[in-house]
Formats: C-alpha cells, sequence, structure tokens
C-alpha cells in the first residue's frame, strides 16, 4: 500500500499565506515613519512661507485686504476708542516705516481678546478695555497687534492655513488620517506660537519707545493666568498661542535683560 | 485629546482580544485539519472514474470573521505606503481555512468533496461608512462524494494506470 501524503501543518511560522512581521513593530514604524514624514514636510512648509512671506511687497498686501474692515461701535464705547487711539497716535512716531496702515476698532464683546485682520484692521473687544487698568496694559497690546501687522503674520497664517488645508484634504477622514492631521495642525501651531512671541517682543519695544518704561507690560498676562485655569506644560503642544503663564514669564525676563544692559 | 485617548483605548483593547482570538482560532484550525486531513476537498469537476457514486451531497460551509480595532488602524497605515497589508492576511487565511473545516465536517461520511470552490466576500455597512463594523465572509462549497469501494481497495489499480 502506499503511503498516505500528509501535508505538513500550516502552523504560524511554516505558513506562506500571512506575513511573518509583527503588527505591533509594524504600526510603530508605520506610525512615527509617516508621522515623522509629516511633521517634516509641515516643517519645511512653515520654513518656505517665513522666507517667502517678506518678500511680498507691503502695498500688494494693503490692496489686496485692504478692505477687510470692522465697523467701529465708538457710539457705543467713545471713550474706549478716543482712549486707544491716544496711544495709537503716541506710538506712531516710534513704529518702523511702512505701507501698511493700521486701523482700530472697538467691538462690543465680554471675552477680553484683540486681533489683528489682514489689511491692518486692529479689532479691541470692549471685554478688552474695561477690563484694562492702565494705559500701559493697552499700549503692550496694541504694540502686540502691531507687531503681528509688521510681521505680517496673518499672511503666514493664510499660507500655513492654505497648505496644510490642501494636504489633509489628500487623506481620507479615517482615524489613521486623522492623527496625520493632527500632526501637522500640532506643527503649525508651534509656527504660531513663535510668531506669538515675536509680537510679544515688538510689542515690548513699543511700549519701552513710547512710555521709557516697561511697566504694565506683563499685566495682561498675568489676569488672564488668574481668571483661566490653562493647563499646565503639554497643554501648550495643542494652543496657538503660548500659555499665558509663560508669556508673562518670558516678558518678565526679557524685561530684566533689558534693565540689566 | 479625548479622542485620541479613546482611540489607543480602543486598539488596546483590540490589540489584546484580537490576539488571544487570532491564537485560539489557529490552535483549534490545527487540531481539526490534523483530523480531516484523509478527507480530499479537490477542485476537480469529476469524480473518481474508477469507483461508483454510491450517494453525493452539497455541501457548504461558511464563516464570518470580524476585523478588530487594531487591525483596522494598522491598515489604514499600511494603505499610506501600499505595503502587504499582513494584518489582514491572518484574518482572510483563518476565514478560508475555517471555512473548509465547516465544509468538510459536513461531509465527514463522504470519501471525498469535488469541485470545491472557495469565494469570499466583506460585509462592511456602506451606509455606516468607514466606521462600520468590517468584517469578511468566506464561503467554500462542494459536491461530496460517497463511493461503494473503499478508497484503499483500488489503490494498486490507481498505479497501473
Amino acid at each position: 500500500m502506499a503511503p498516505i501524503y500528509r501535508p505538513p501543518p500550516l502552523n504560524d511560522r511554516d505558513n506562506p499565506n500571512v506575513g511573518r512581521s509583527h503588527p505591533l513593530r509594524d504600526l510603530i514604524v508605520l506610525a512615527l515613519g509617516t508621522g515623522g514624514a509629516v511633521v517634516i514636510i509641515a516643517i519645511i512648509l512653515g520654513w518656505t512661507i517665513n522666507l517667502l512671506v517678506p518678500l511680498v511687497p507691503q502695498r500688494y498686501e494693503a490692496r489686496l485686504f485692504g478692505w477687510i474692515t470692522v465697523p467701529n461701535d465708538d457710539e457705543v464705547f467713545p471713550a474706549e476708542t478716543e482712549r486707544l487711539h491716544r496711544i495709537f497716535t503716541m506710538m506712531q512716531p516710534h513704529l518702523p516705516p511702512s505701507e501698511l496702515t493700521a486701523k482700530i476698532s472697538v467691538v462690543n464683546s465680554e471675552t477680553p481678546n484683540a486681533m489683528t485682520l489682514p489689511g491692518g484692521q486692529i479689532v479691541f473687544t470692549s471685554g478688552l478695555t474695561t477690563q484694562a487698568s492702565s494705559d500701559n496694559e493697552l499700549a503692550m497690546i496694541l504694540g502686540h497687534e502691531l507687531g503681528h501687522l509688521y510681521n505680517r503674520d496673518h499672511l503666514r497664517g493664510i499660507g500655513m492655513g492654505l497648505s496644510t488645508t490642501l494636504l489633509t484634504s489628500a487623506l481620507s477622514f479615517d482615524e489613521a488620517g486623522g492623527f496625520i492631521t493632527n500632526l501637522l495642525g500640532l506643527t503649525s501651531m508651534s509656527f504660531s506660537r513663535d510668531q506669538e512671541q515675536a509680537a510679544d517682543r515688538f510689542g515690548l519695544d513699543m511700549l519701552y519707545a513710547t512710555y521709557n518704561s516697561a511697566h504694565g507690560a506683563t499685566e495682561f498676562f498675568d489676569r488672564m493666568a488668574a481668571q483661566n485655569d490653562e493647563g499646565g506644560g503639554l497643554g501648550e503642544l495643542f494652543a496657538t498661542h503660548p500659555l499665558s503663564e509663560g508669556r508673562a514669564r518670558n516678558l518678565r525676563e526679557l524685561i530684566g535683560a533689558r534693565n540689566g544692559q | 485629546m479625548f479622542e485620541i485617548i479613546v482611540v489607543v483605548a480602543l486598539m488596546v483593547i483590540g490589540y489584546i482580544f484580537g490576539s488571544h482570538a487570532e491564537a485560539t482560532h489557529y490552535r483549534s484550525i490545527l487540531k481539526r485539519e490534523g483530523v480531516l486531513v484523509h478527507l480530499p476537498a479537490i477542485p476537480f469537476y469529476h469524480p473518481d472514474p474508477l469507483r461508483r457514486v454510491e450517494t453525493s451531497a452539497f455541501v457548504i460551509g461558511s464563516c464570518v470573521i470580524s476585523n478588530d480595532y487594531f487591525k483596522r488602524i494598522l491598515a489604514m497605515f499600511y494603505s499610506f505606503v501600499g505595503a502587504n497589508v499582513v494584518c489582514y492576511e491572518s484574518l482572510i487565511d483563518r476565514a478560508r481555512r475555517e471555512a473548509v473545516l465547516r465544509m468538510k465536517e459536513r461531509a465527514t461520511a463522504f470519501d471525498e468533496i469535488v469541485n470545491v470552490r472557495i469565494e469570499t466576500s466583506s460585509i462592511n455597512g456602506l451606509e455606516a461608512g468607514a466606521r462600520a463594523a468590517t468584517s469578511i465572509e468566506v464561503i467554500a462549497y462542494g459536491t461530496a462524494m460517497k463511493y461503494e469501494m473503499p478508497r484503499s481497495s483500488i489503490e494498486g489499480s490507481r498505479i497501473s494506470l
């Protein structure tokens, strides 16, 4: 009788139909690889944008975005508007020469905030102007916003936003795509935080130039830190702005360095 | 942040339970394949020409195996770089072998199964989008043959052909 053929059992080791790589190892390699590639792409994009933005002539920017304005609620907040314009007039001689012109408005909102729109429109909320305890504090914030304008951070923001949107729209909306999108967002946020710090430095310079003193530089951030619990350390990674406490500390260091000179 | 924690937690659960289920399933498959190795399942259309057919029957085995969350996320990463989706290979392998085993288990009273076909389809709830639980179904079917003469009695004559 012929011997019966018995095929070898297809166990883990001898099964040619199943790849042998370990799933955890594959996950780590793939996640680190794609994540690293995306972060590098985002950093290169950020650098490229930072290189290109100063090359855009200021008059183009003024023409392109000059139409963006916010109606001033000055009949509601005449005193606040007048106060801001007075500070701005004092600051004006110290501003760098530029074809961009700043327009200042106050809008009705409880949340203390200020922002710069493309084209030079600076908006203060009434919550911020009523909470501000001194002109110096407002001058610091105005200087910060002017810093955004002269550093042309909204152009950087538009560039980064456009390129990350293009990149993420190419990805599917599943969890792995979300992982990549999050990494892109986190990288672009680190660029945004750098811009905030640069604007803080500009604001401090303006405060000094206008009042010959750093008084009031950290008041706003100290109050924000006291009012809101912003969490610590790692929370900053997920924010477009550095945490208020860190900004105040940073400004104190800058003031200290300046006084030491 | 909360979303990331949920995804990671689901992946850990998927990995632990998924690997345990896979290891258990492979142990069971290997054991049953050893038992059923003497029942041939062949893709030929015709039964053994040397033996008279006593009876025949249609036998079918099917099996649905679900993807786990860990494998699903890992597969998305494979899809970025176009690599072999190794984590799905074991899923398909298990389902295919399980379906053939179930078909064979229906035919233990027969001598062989001819005209065996294996088909695969995915069950992925298109309406629910990408988040639906995806699973695969494998169907193995064939015609089980019972011959009048046992196979061992014709072993010699087959060689003289």
